[in-house]
């Protein structure tokens, strides 16, 4: 998008601006999609400074836009991530009904759609992405469940392997569904078991669709940036994170998504404990630095960290930076955006550095796999005595 | 040890007996939770406009007592939904009020969209679809549906006393909301309900500084003024400190205007008492 022509792509457009803008790249159709994939990124300018409802409404408004235009491959890592970690039925409905606008149907969305469904049963609302400003109420809409479930159908053969879970949700939870939503689920089944008996049956790709693991790491240019643990211990970045590999996650306290933050900090304790399984004690360090610094104090951090079952340590800590987060935020180029100082939204991302602190893997969007980390923070670690040896005259 | 099995089948049993003696009322409420057909005949009034104000508002009464305990109202909330976003810009101001405050409660963006416009627009009290006060408190269920920004503006000025108060409640204890607080505090002319409200919001933003603010006040007033037991309940709950000194001789003044105090000040003061008993042993 050509910012020089176009309005300031920042926290001051106002929302309708923003829609107006989503909408004229409709209208231009595919070429624009490229133009429309920075937009669906939690941590663009334009969504500073903006209630988490605003963010999220926007954000599913330029998503939903993919339907029509069709959607990038730039764009299926977003998707994919709303799938998976999304309790907002705005959101997912727009990432369903943005699958639709694939090229071809890929089978390996059906279970991210699948796991849609059980963050979102509970609180299924009603949807619209044909304006962004509608009259309530609507006389016929779409819900977050009803576009999931038109998205399965629409993957047709691709999905055929998730027959087996529509129909335990049929038969084991059939009362959370009113009637037009139970419709919709034996519509979704017959049109899968029809179109496998069709068409040959698909080939699965296995490749994941987010690409998570190395990293050509830069230097970072945060050596001297003060840290604070969980017990108010104060000490420079290069202090901890330089000598030894270490994972690294971010998160914050207060963050209400239960496959966010509170997932990541418990994946978190379970990485730990495999290293000391496997015997990296001593070698490795684990560490968790906080989105919100103003209210993730010392007794916070620890507070939280101790429930989730994180075993502090010299080598684990839960820290805060007081007062020059913006340098981390740049250095990592975090998935991180704010009003004032409270977090709108973010995505889930953990890192591993090496010794000299250079980060060499990036876990985005989706929780890192704790063998994958555990794995490669073992190799790292070898690397690194390896590197101690050499150095020794 | 009691099997989670058998505790349902007593606490199932226990329900069927009581099933028994149940109010037509009561009953009728239990026929509407489990029916899928009345509920939607319910949403269905909602979502007419034809319907009358009294009528809307007796289905809204009814589905938000059953929305408590109904499994079939849950799979119908986007039906729900839909009729009460509907309703926020009903002509009847208790349908709008009622309509607001359940989608409010459920997070609902369009509804909190809604009231932040209206606190943000500048709009006469009458012409707002609730009382700015009504907005800040249906905000305030959910922590990032209003901010700081906003919340000072209006505790900068208030349409209405219940307005400054709700904003004092909910703006968050740090040093940009500090000054206009400790501002609102130090004005008699404001009502006590909100100064009331400051002293336990802002006495560890700046300890030293609010306790000496406390220890100019109760000098000058004694324990007997409105201000004065939340004065002492603030310096009470005041964290240690760099400046202690000032903080200490808050206290000492406190325990020493205590004996002779109204009760009021004399609670607030107790856990001081209490310190003074156990140092003096």
């Amino acid at each position: 998008m050509n910012q020089a022509e176009g309005p300031r792509l920042d926290g001051s457009l106002s929302e309708q601006a923003f829609a107006a803008l989503v909408d004229q790249l409709r209208q231009r159709g595919g070429e624009c999609g490229p133009e429309l994939v920075p937009l669906l990124s939690v941590s663009h300018e334009v969504f500073r400074g903006r209630f988490a409802s605003s963010s999220v409404r926007m954000r599913a408004y330029a998503m939903a836009a993919c339907h029509d235009i069709g959607l990038p491959d730039q764009a299926v890592p977003y998707v994919v991530e709303i799938l998976e970690t999304s309790f907002h039925p705005n959101l997912v409905a727009a990432a369903a009904r943005a699958v639709r606008g694939m090229a071809a149907p890929d089978a390996r969305l059906a279970d991210y759609l699948i796991r849609s469904i059980y963050n979102i049963w509970q609180n299924d609302q009603p949807v619209s992405f044909e304006a962004y400003d509608v009259k309530w109420p609507l006389t016929g809409f779409s819900t977050a469940l009803l576009e999931v479930l038109d998205t399965l159908a629409w993957l047709g053969a691709s999905a055929h392997h998730v027959i087996p879970e529509l129909e335990t949700l049929l038969s084991a939870f059939s009362k959370r569904f009113n009637p037009r939503v139970r419709a919709s689920i034996v519509h979704c089944i017959e049109t899968l078991r029809s179109s496998a008996a069709d068409s040959p049956k698909a080939c699965c790709c296995s490749a994941p669709l987010i690409e998570s693991g190395a990293v050509t790491g830069e230097d970072m240019d945060i050596a001297s940036i003060e840290l604070e643990d969980q017990d108010g211990r104060r000490f420079e970045w290069h202090q901890f994170f330089r000598g030894k590999p270490s994972v690294l996650a971010f998160f914050y306290a207060t963050c209400m998504n239960p496959r966010k933050c509170a997932q990541t900090i418990y994946n978190l304790a379970n990485i730990h404990k495999g290293l000391l399984d496997a015997g990296l004690d001593g070698q490795v360090r684990v560490a968790a630095i906080t989105y919100d610094p103003q209210r993730d104090t010392p007794a916070v951090l620890r507070q939280y960290g101790e429930s989730k079952g994180i075993r502090f340590g010299a080598d684990c800590k839960m820290m805060r930076v007081p007062s020059q987060f913006d340098g981390v935020v740049d250095a990592f180029d975090l998935g991180v955006n704010y009003i004032g100082s409270q977090v709108n939204d973010h995505r889930v991302e953990l890192y591993l550095l090496d010794r000299d602190g250079k980060i060499t893997h990036a876990f985005l969007r989706l929780q890192a796999d704790p063998e994958h980390v555990i794995t490669e923070l073992a190799r790292l670690a070898s690397e690194s005595r390896g590197e101690c040896r050499r150095s020794i005259p | 040890m009691t099997k989670i099995s058998d505790y349902k089948a007593r606490l199932l049993q226990r329900v069927q007996k009581a099933g028994g003696q149940l109010d037509p009322g009561a009953q009728e409420l239990l026929d509407v939770a489990g029916s899928d057909e009345q509920i939607a005949a319910l949403i269905e009034r909602l979502a007419n406009p034809a319907t009358p104000a009294a009528d809307q508002l007796s289905a809204l009464n009814t589905l938000a007592t059953v929305s408590i305990f109904s499994k079939v109202l849950s799979t119908r909330s986007a039906d729900l939904t839909n009729a009460l976003r509907g309703l926020i810009y009903s002509p009847d101001g208790e349908v709008r009020r009622q309509a607001l405050s359940y989608l409010s409660l459920r997070g609902d963006e369009v509804a909190q969209q809604h009231l932040r416009s209206e606190l943000q627009s500048g709009k006469p009290e009458s012409e707002k679809s609730v009382p700015t006060y009504q907005a800040i408190a249906m905000l305030g269920m959910d922590e990032k549906a209003i901010d700081k920004a906003l919340l000072l503006a209006i505790a900068k000025n208030p349409p209405d006393d219940e307005s400054l108060v709700q904003a004092v409640r909910h703006l968050p204890a740090d040093k940009d909301t500090a000054g206009v607080l400790m501002a609102i505090l130090q004005d008699e002319s404001n009502p006590i309900a909100a100064r009331a409200l400051i002293p336990d919001i802002v006495n560890n933003v700046d300890p030293s500084g609010f306790a000496a603010y406390a220890k100019r006040k109760l000098e000058e007033h004694g324990a007997d003024s409105e201000i004065a037991p939340f004065l002492a309940s603030g310096v009470v709950n005041i964290q240690p400190d760099k400046n202690q000194d000032q903080i200490e001789e808050t206290k000492t003044l406190i325990r020493s205007l205590a004996p002779a105090s109204p009760n009021s000040f004399l609670k607030a003061a107790m856990p001081l008492m209490s310190d003074k008993i156990s140092s003096d042993k």
